[in-house]
């Protein structure tokens, strides 16, 4: 992945280049484990997976033939795809922006002074801190007809339902939406309230004396100044989200038939299941190389154009 | 002890503008050289090539006679106090003191007699086994300087190393730097932006603006002779008065400021129409018999204690004079006022390249030593 | 925020609502690990309730003696141990170069450290595999943590890098006068001065490799013996056969260390996060 030639510089400019008595060579030293890594898991697996989606590959077996475009070809032909194409626009859509914005809401909690305020800390922590694998297998075995997601909402007297969550759409679709934006929130929250604590409590005094109520505050002036790492949050959540893998994976596996499938849990299951299509396989993973490639620019273009601000 | 030689030296970070121009200075053995600017003038940039963390782009450095341009900062025999004294915060002050010896490998027992004798000078003795964060400003500048002295180096380099005390700790400090150069008798070079540390601290001053060299020299040297209006209005404060006067009859005139030419000042101004003329606040008297007598009408009176300075305008619209009086004498806001200047306190300088005009043998046509 | 007599009590009383419902919330699915744990098999077969009837106490002792868990648990460990040691070994170099010095490809490398922050494990898991089948590093941790740290490196430089930019230059002008070389300049003034954010990262890396899920299970899939909790608890159906309950108290376990972790270094975390978005 070209990445490197379109995004703009990132780090610091660096002004001076001191003498290095000791010799560039060593410099480049201390970067080379990290860089070795990055390139053998990251780097040449990109160009892999580009050359592989040229060619089809029977099974397990080794033997790989060019075939050109076709893999591409055949995968935009396939109405599966672009319903899965769209199935992850939903899915990170609505995460991501559920996510934004019950952050700044729990932000807010978790920012207030109350007693008992740290054990709300560490428990909205747990999700974050939870692998995502074990709280899907969790939510799924919570979720089956007579599981205790049902039995909750009888509780809450919203009657006596047995619903299947996980067995059709919508209801599939909206449990692992409900799943991702509660894996989701707790971090946002905690990187939010870090931004809003550098807010100099003299702002919020003097919007008080200006007559703003906590709403308006809310509203006109920690957001203003959290837009910032708002935005960094939301693009990498955004990022996060598209990428998840784990939440749909366990709790439906795709299905219904494909319907709760996004790109890459369609991706692992087209690779590493049925017949093993490692062609096609890549040339998704390629598509969603390119959209995070895209999204890579939003991100850096926003991050550098917004910390210049 | 050595001492240090800059020959050349330039350094630029980037091609237009250059941090230090082609500068050339001779600190002599054992002397207290203090490096003295505005900010951004290349004085910080100059005690770090020293030091050898920033490498000069040209010319060449010596210490103690030795070429240590290409020598890496830990073999060139200098010790630092640094602006934020930077003390290691993870250890004690002991360890603080002890960790560049302890590098060089020095036997346990000499570091302990360096480490103790160093205490006892700077008073640290019982401070010795607590960590920095939990000392004053003033502690931390003294185990600062004594992390210097335990190396017993060939130079000290001190960057502003009191500019994070307070008013009144940054005096003690001073007389006690003065009191410790004085014993140890140790080449130091003193980076400052403050006027008045570089004259009480310095055997020798020299003024740097924008990377260029402007004048080297005794304190009073400076004072009474700058080479230029830059160091003229740098040293002494509250600063010297300059105006633009030229010449009517015979005198130099400025509004009501009337300079009448005597023979040095004719000499100077070797038949120039205008000149920059040069008044330090402190020279005005009040009923001396200066041959430069002037009346005017103060607008403002500071009453500073010892003395009083006096506001006034020379011509209307123009800027503002000022001059340091009697705090006993009997003076008024609107009260026209006589003072008096003896010719000799007159500066001038060229108008246009702001050197200062001397006469005859003495001329000075760029920036030179004077001692 | 302090408010005068009734507004404070309308106040206080939206606060506690609100954390509770989100506390609630987000308790939710250890709720269910607890009380599903505790339920004898026949509990579990019909409908569901939250009180167990007769809870079955003993799971807490018995847990601790299934093989098969305890087998996950140090799975678990040595993954995510090796993810911590291999990231920082690689990223405490790499943030003091990129933090302290000037060179060509510096910017180069930043961008690539900021962009590769996007790529999960499922982009390049395919030809992953096929690199870890020829180097026959299929089928064991070290192939697993080689690929997983990969993936928590590029964030982990990031962070350091920070923390390591945040330390005074004169600080290490004056351990170079002391005679410190650049190694000597970091073991005994840069990493003592980073502790917050080296245990930061090494937080970081540890949760990734504990809670590391795609690359174990395409990686160990054949090779039931090593795998971590994640793994097995997802393939319990199958080869971890070890009931539900037993299922929901591995679940639980493995959150544990986790959550002593977080509350241990919270503080340094907070420091962390506020490094983070200090920039």
């Amino acid at each position: 992945m070209a990445v490197t030639s379109v995004t703009p510089a990132a780090g610091p400019r660096g002004g001076e280049r001191a003498r290095l008595p000791d010799g560039l060579w060593r410099l480049y030293a201390y970067l080379l484990p990290a860089a070795l890594l990055l390139a053998a898991v990251l780097a040449i697996p990109i160009v892999q997976t580009v050359w592989l989606s040229l060619h089809t590959q029977e099974g397990l077996s080794p033997e790989k033939t060019w075939v050109g475009l076709a893999n591409y070809r055949d995968l935009f032909a396939d109405g599966t795809f672009w319903r899965v194409f769209a199935q992850t626009v939903v899915w990170t859509v609505s995460v991501v922006g559920v996510t934004t914005v019950a952050g700044f809401a729990v932000a807010h909690v978790l920012q207030a002074r109350f007693r008992g305020r740290w054990l709300f800390r560490v428990v909205l922590m747990l999700p974050w801190a939870t692998s995502l694998a074990l709280s899907a297998v969790v939510w799924r075995f919570a979720m089956s007809p007579k599981g205790l997601v049902n039995e909750s909402i009888s509780l809450l007297g919203l009657g006596e339902v047995s619903v299947a969550w996980l067995a059709d759409v919508p209801q599939a679709a909206l449990a692992v939406i409900y799943v991702g934006i509660w894996g989701s929130v707790p971090f946002t929250a905690v990187m939010l309230v870090a931004a809003m604590r550098s807010i100099p409590d003299s702002i919020h005094e003097a919007a008080e004396l200006d007559g703003a109520g906590a709403l308006a505050r809310a509203f006109f002036v920690t957001l203003p100044m959290i837009r910032r790492v708002l935005l960094v949050v939301t693009l990498s959540n955004f990022v996060l989200v598209f990428n998840s893998f784990p939440i749909i994976y366990v709790m439906t596996g795709g299905g219904p038939v494909n319907k709760t499938d996004i790109l890459a849990t369609y991706l692992y299951r087209t690779g590493f299941s049925g017949d093993f299509d490692i062609g096609t396989a890549s040339a998704i993973a390629v598509v969603i190389l390119v959209l995070l490639l895209v999204m890579s620019i939003v991100y850096v273009r926003g991050l550098v154009n917004r910390t210049r601000v | 002890m050595a001492s240090v030689t800059l020959h050349d030296v330039s350094k630029s970070y980037d091609a237009a503008v250059p941090a230090v121009a082609d500068l050339t200075l001779e600190v002599v053995d054992g002397e207290f050289m203090v490096l003295v600017g505005p900010s951004g003038c290349g004085k910080s940039t100059l005690l770090r090539m020293i030091a050898g963390f920033v490498a000069p782009s040209e010319g060449s450095i010596t210490i103690g006679g030795r070429d240590v341009t290409d020598v890496r900062p830990r073999d060139r025999d200098v010790a630092m106090v640094f602006q934020s004294y930077a003390l290691y915060p993870h250890m004690t002050v002991r360890q603080n003191l002890e960790f560049g010896l302890k590098r060089r490998r020095q036997p346990r027992a000499a570091i302990d007699e360096q480490v103790s004798e160093a205490a006892r000078v700077l008073e640290l003795e019982p401070l010795l086994d607590r960590h920095p964060d939990t000392l004053s400003g003033g502690q931390r500048q003294r185990v600062a300087i004594g992390r210097a002295m335990v190396r017993e180096p060939a130079v000290y380099l001190m960057d502003e190393p009191l500019s994070n005390l307070d008013a009144k700790l940054r005096v003690s400090m001073r007389s006690e730097l003065a009191r410790l150069h004085a014993t140890l008798g140790v080449t130091t070079i003193y980076v400052t932006h403050d006027q008045t540390e570089a004259m009480t601290l310095g055997d020798r001053v020299c003024v740097l603006d924008g990377g260029v060299l402007q004048q080297v020299g005794e304190p009073r040297a400076l004072y009474e002779r700058p080479v230029n209006r830059f160091v003229a209005g740098f040293i002494g404060s509250p600063a010297m008065n300059f105006v633009e006067a030229e010449v009517i009859d015979d005198a130099l005139v400025y509004g009501a400021l009337r300079i009448p030419l005597d023979g040095r000042l004719r000499d100077e101004l070797d038949g120039r129409r205008s000149v920059t003329v040069g008044i330090r606040p402190g020279d005005f008297d009040l009923d001396g018999d200066g041959a430069v007598r002037v009346t005017v009408t103060p607008e403002l009176l500071e009453y500073l204690g010892g003395e009083q300075a006096v506001e006034f305008p020379l011509a209307e619209r123009g800027e503002r004079f000022v001059a340091l009086v009697s705090p006993r004498a009997p003076i008024g806001l609107g009260r026209p006022l006589e003072l008096c200047v003896a010719s000799d306190r007159i500066h001038l300088f060229d108008h246009g390249s702001g050197l200062a005009l001397r006469s005859g043998r003495d001329a000075v046509r760029r920036p030179l030593e004077t001692r | 925020m302090r408010r005068p007599g009734f507004h404070l009590d309308a106040w206080r009383f939206t606060l506690y609502g609100a954390a509770l419902i989100v506390a609630g919330i987000c308790l939710f699915p250890y709720l269910v690990m607890v009380s599903t744990a505790l339920k004898p098999d026949a509990e579990l077969a019909g409908a569901q309730s939250w009180l167990p009837t007769a809870p079955n106490w003993s799971i807490f002792v018995d847990i601790w003696t299934d093989e098969t868990v305890l087998r996950g648990l140090r799975n678990s460990l040595i993954i995510a141990f090796g993810v911590t040691f291999l990231t920082l070994a690689c990223a405490i170099p790499a943030a003091y170069a990129l933090a302290r010095h000037r060179f060509p490809l510096r910017d180069g490398f930043m961008t690539v450290v900021l962009v590769t922050q996007m790529l999960s494990p499922i982009v390049v898991i395919v030809p992953l595999f096929q690199t870890a089948t020829d180097l026959g590093l299929l089928g064991g941790f070290p192939g697993v943590i080689l690929a997983s740290s990969a993936f928590i490196l590029p964030f982990s430089i990031w962070l350091l890098t920070g923390f390591f930019s945040a330390i005074s230059t004169e600080l290490e002008e004056a351990a170079t006068l002391d005679a410190c070389g650049r190694l000597a300049t970091l073991w005994h003034v840069i990493l003592p001065l980073s502790l917050p954010g080296l245990a930061a990262t090494a937080v970081y890396s540890f949760l990734f490799g504990w809670n590391e899920f795609v690359i174990s299970l395409t990686f160990l899939s054949a090779v039931p013996e090593k795998w971590p909790v994640t793994v097995g608890v997802f393939s319990s159906i199958g080869q971890w056969d070890i009931g539900w309950q037993a299922l929901m108290m591995t679940a639980l376990i493995s959150t544990l260390p986790v959550l002593l972790l977080f509350s241990f270094v919270q503080k340094y975390l907070d420091r962390g996060f506020a490094t983070l978005i200090g920039r």
